[in-house]
């Protein structure tokens, strides 16, 4: 007897008549349940289990009351609440699996397994309240206002085996877990065709959970769970592996909303949620200082790249303006003028007696020199440099010595040559005509 | 775990991620600056050459361009013969198109004789071999007429009914 019940009418009553009609309240088409049933004696099959609340056919005139119990329906609890928490759901579902293996062992196949037949009280205590469980037993036709809860194998008029009840709690049990039913479909013709197939609707089932479906809803019974318990048993494990082993973040959070809201989930968030902010916090940190070390390896080596070139520009620079006036610069030779002086590296002194040159004007125009009319010889002092230019005897310059070619002829201790060539060197520069060993030289 | 000691260990992990993203934005920063300023100078110093290229570009440009070599050839218009003692002649290389130097005096005293109103194109040979074969862009000849030594000087660009360079009469 369950010590939960409350007996508001005396156990071992004998009712009938208007009393029974209230108490079990069957109507035209299905059975409806009151908020208030009784337990009555066994009478279709000898089960005696705590869920199963018996009711007797309708054509039976009377019923044993076993004892009172208060109650709602399934139907009604779930109509109430938007969803059920999984722990309440498997303490549901544990409680039809027990009852529906007893009356697996009581030989009764039990087809039509439904929200509307079965009774809570607080705090989940259930009862199977149905006028008949033996629904195998009853004409095609007295099924037509239950058929959409067949199961396939009745549907394919094939043998009826325990495994009816595995499919029925299977039903139960998603409707449960996943708010919505497992073969639902817009008409009455699609949702026979989805349950003849096994067509259940596997999108809001997680990948952990979906082969335990799979099997009780499969269309061979031999296919299905061997009990109600083993499924049961197999859910259960299935569920809790998927929601303590998430591998993202996302489906860690996401559990309890895709889920009802479970009450466990909303445990695990609220003690998970500190550490996995530390852990994220601490990963966005590590990050940080990756992404600013990235940043600063970059820096320095765009800064070493930049040091390098400014040096490189620097030293080019440098070497430019060092080749502009050296012989380096061949491209210049000939094209500008040089300004004239010739160096004597001997002890004695040397004398120009003949001088001719080119030089360009700012036009771009060569002009030739000639010392020939003015008479004026240079002489190159012992040891010196002596700069060549020509100025009238007021002053004025006639040629500032630019030059860009030359010719001259020197007479050195008595001897007499020719010397000429190029000339595009700065000031300071000279065409040395005598070396220190007094070899006429001539060349810049 | 209790509830503290969770909350400690997340403040813990926040502070440790805080200072580290700090610590290195800090670095970056530095070094950010350190990179402004390599660029700043490296700026500079590219931007230097570049004038100073761009400078010489120009004057390059500008520059005048040097006539191509013609062959050095004396054309004698007086009615007196001249003698050349000697020619200082710079070319451009054939091969390497740098400009050469050619002087008679460094290959001992070689002269040319001049007829009155004749034209010779100057070369040297020496040992069968050509030393100098008349090129010239610029030019000085150290003549020699009526007892009279002197030195002219020419170019290529003056060139004159195929005289380079021409003994007036």
């Amino acid at each position: 007897m369950n010590p939960l019940s409350k007996s508001k009418t005396p156990s071992g009553k004998q009712v009938g008549g208007d009393e029974l009609a209230r108490l079990l309240r069957v109507g035209p088409d299905s059975l409806q349940v009151s908020s208030q049933a009784c337990r009555f004696g066994l009478v279709a099959a000898n089960v005696d289990h705590p869920a199963l609340l018996h009711g007797m056919a309708s054509r039976e005139e009377t019923a044993q009351i076993a004892e009172t119990w208060e109650g709602t329906t399934l139907e009604s609890h779930l109509a109430a609440r938007a969803a059920l928490p999984a722990d309440e759901a498997f303490a549901i579902l544990r409680q039809l699996a027990s009852a529906l293996d007893a009356l697996n062992d009581a030989g009764v196949q039990y087809l039509c397994l439904r929200t509307s037949a079965i009774l809570l009280s607080e705090p989940t205590q259930v009862r199977l309240f149905d006028h008949l469980f033996d629904y195998a037993q009853l004409p095609p036709e007295a099924l037509l206002p239950v058929v959409a809860c067949l199961p396939p194998e009745y549907l394919a008029g094939t043998q009826l085996t325990s495994a009816v009840h595995v499919f029925a709690l299977a039903r139960i049990a998603y409707r449960l877990l996943f708010s919505q039913e497992a073969f639902e479909r817009p008409s009455l013709a699609e949702q026979l065709f989805a349950l003849s197939h096994a067509l259940w609707n596997e999108e809001p089932v997680g990948i952990a959970i979906k082969p335990v479906f799979d099997r009780a809803f499969s269309r061979d019974p031999a296919a299905r769970f061997r009990t109600c318990e083993a499924f049961f048993s197999e859910l259960q494990t299935a569920w809790r592996a998927a929601a303590s082993a998430p591998t993202r973040l996302a489906d860690a959070l996401s559990l309890p909303q895709s889920s009802g809201g479970l009450a466990t989930a909303r445990a695990r968030k609220s003690w998970a949620m500190p550490l996995l902010t530390s852990r994220y916090a601490l990963r966005g940190g590590w990050i940080a200082a990756a992404l600013a070390a990235a940043i600063g390896l970059g820096c320095a080596e765009a800064s070493r790249n930049l040091q390098t070139q400014a040096v490189q520009d620097s030293a080019e620079l440098a070497r430019l303006q060092k080749a502009q006036w050296s012989g380096a610069s061949a491209t210049n030779i000939g094209r500008v003028n040089g300004r004239l002086s010739v160096c004597n590296a001997s002890a004695s002194p040397a004398e120009i007696s003949m001088f001719s040159a080119l030089y360009w004007d700012d036009a771009g125009k060569l002009h030739p020199f000639n010392n020939t009319a003015s008479s004026v010889v240079w002489h190159a002092r012992a040891a010196g440099a002596t700069p060549i230019s020509l100025s009238a005897p007021d002053g004025t310059i006639l040629w500032d010595g630019s030059t860009a070619f030359y010719a001259m002829v020197v007479n050195y201790q008595g001897q007499r040559f020719l010397a000429g060539g190029l000339w595009n060197q700065p000031p300071g520069s000279c065409v040395l005509l005598v070396r220190n060993g007094n070899q006429p030289d001539g060349q810049g | 775990m209790t509830e503290n000691h969770k909350g400690s260990t997340s403040a813990v992990a926040c502070g440790f991620a805080l200072a580290l993203a700090v610590i290195s934005f800090g670095i970056a920063a530095f070094l950010l600056v350190h990179l402004q300023s390599a660029h700043a100078a490296a700026v500079t110093s590219h931007e230097t050459l570049m004038d100073y290229r761009t400078a010489m570009t120009r004057s390059a440009l500008s520059r005048p361009i040097l006539p191509e070599n013609v062959p050095l050839t004396v054309c004698n218009q007086g009615a007196q013969p001249a003698e050349l003692l000697g020619v200082v002649s710079s070319f451009r290389d054939p091969g390497t198109s740098a400009m050469r130097t050619f002087n008679s005096s460094s290959f001992g005293n070689h002269s040319w004789q001049l007829p009155p109103h004749s034209r010779q194109t100057l070369r040297l040979e020496q040992d069968g071999a050509t030393v100098w074969d008349g090129s010239t862009v610029f030019f000085a000849l150290e003549l020699r007429r009526d007892g009279k030594d002197s030195l002219q000087t020419g170019d290529a660009s003056r060139v004159s009914d195929g005289c380079a360079a021409v003994i007036p009469g």
